[in-house]
């Protein structure tokens, strides 16, 4: 179960994506462990919250209209931001456009969380590739991506098989660890 | 993109995972933090930081 103030954050920041979208015409879209632990609905927490956004400057504004505060500011414009009645979480932007291009933005999943509140997030295909694409590459003592990924698969609603094979196989990860 | 309302979206997880049952500990889950970059520590080790100050329990994470 997400803990009320985890929904309570996702409801500011459901703010943010609608005041982006409304600017540039694009959401942006929350990934990496967040994004898993909302589509296990709370099997584990993530206190970071990583959204791909790629106009640094209208991600900044958003978050401001909603209440966020800006962190720090570091290479390429991109920082964390924070919002004050939840200092728990964090929120970091990422650069890059979503999968390097290669996912299918007609499968992603929108959210209404509240009114004038919605959030983005990748297709259960793209998200469990992607944490098989962060298992190739997380030390051999720590599976927790794999295991991730495995209870995604476990309890998705339903799963294009042959899209999952090909976006496992494009983010470098290997298919065999999840029987395909 | 389909939209969905979210509340609804989480019920139906939650349906799921009751029918299936088994879940996996929240332990062997969470990311061992041996792969995060010195950007990504430092972030949550602030986030961690405003918690305590805040006289919350920081979100359990590895960095």
């Amino acid at each position: 179960m997400l803990p009320a103030d985890y929904v309570e954050l996702l409801g500011e920041l459901g703010v943010a994506f609608t005041a982006y979208e409304r600017a540039t015409g694009n959401w942006p879209v929350l990934v990496g462990g967040a994004a898993t632990a909302i589509q296990t609905a709370g099997d584990f927490m993530s206190g970071d919250f990583d959204i791909v956004a790629s106009d640094d400057t209208a991600f900044a504004a958003a978050m401001n209209e909603a209440g966020f505060v800006a962190e720090r500011s570091v290479g390429h414009g991109l920082g964390g931001f924070y919002h004050p009645a939840y200092p728990a979480y964090g929120v970091e932007q990422v650069s890059g456009s979503l999968f390097d291009g290669r996912s299918d933005r007609a499968r992603l999943i929108k959210l209404i969380v509240r009114d004038g509140s919605a959030i983005v997030l990748p297709s259960i295909e793209d998200l469990i590739a992607d944490r098989l694409a962060q298992h190739a590459v997380a030390s051999a003592s720590d599976d927790s991506r794999l295991m991730q990924a495995r209870e995604l698969l476990r309890i998705a609603k339903e799963i294009d098989g042959f899209y999952l094979k090909r976006r496992i196989i494009e983010e470098s990860g290997d298919p065999t660890l999840l029987g395909l | 993109m389909q939209t969905l309302d979210f509340d609804a979206f989480i019920a139906d997880i939650e349906a799921r995972k009751t029918a299936l049952g088994g879940a996996v500990p929240a332990s062997r889950l969470r990311n061992g933090g041996g792969a995060r970059t010195p950007e990504k520590r430092a972030a949550l080790e602030r986030a961690a930081r405003r918690a305590r100050a805040a006289g919350l329990k920081p979100v359990p994470a590895s960095f």
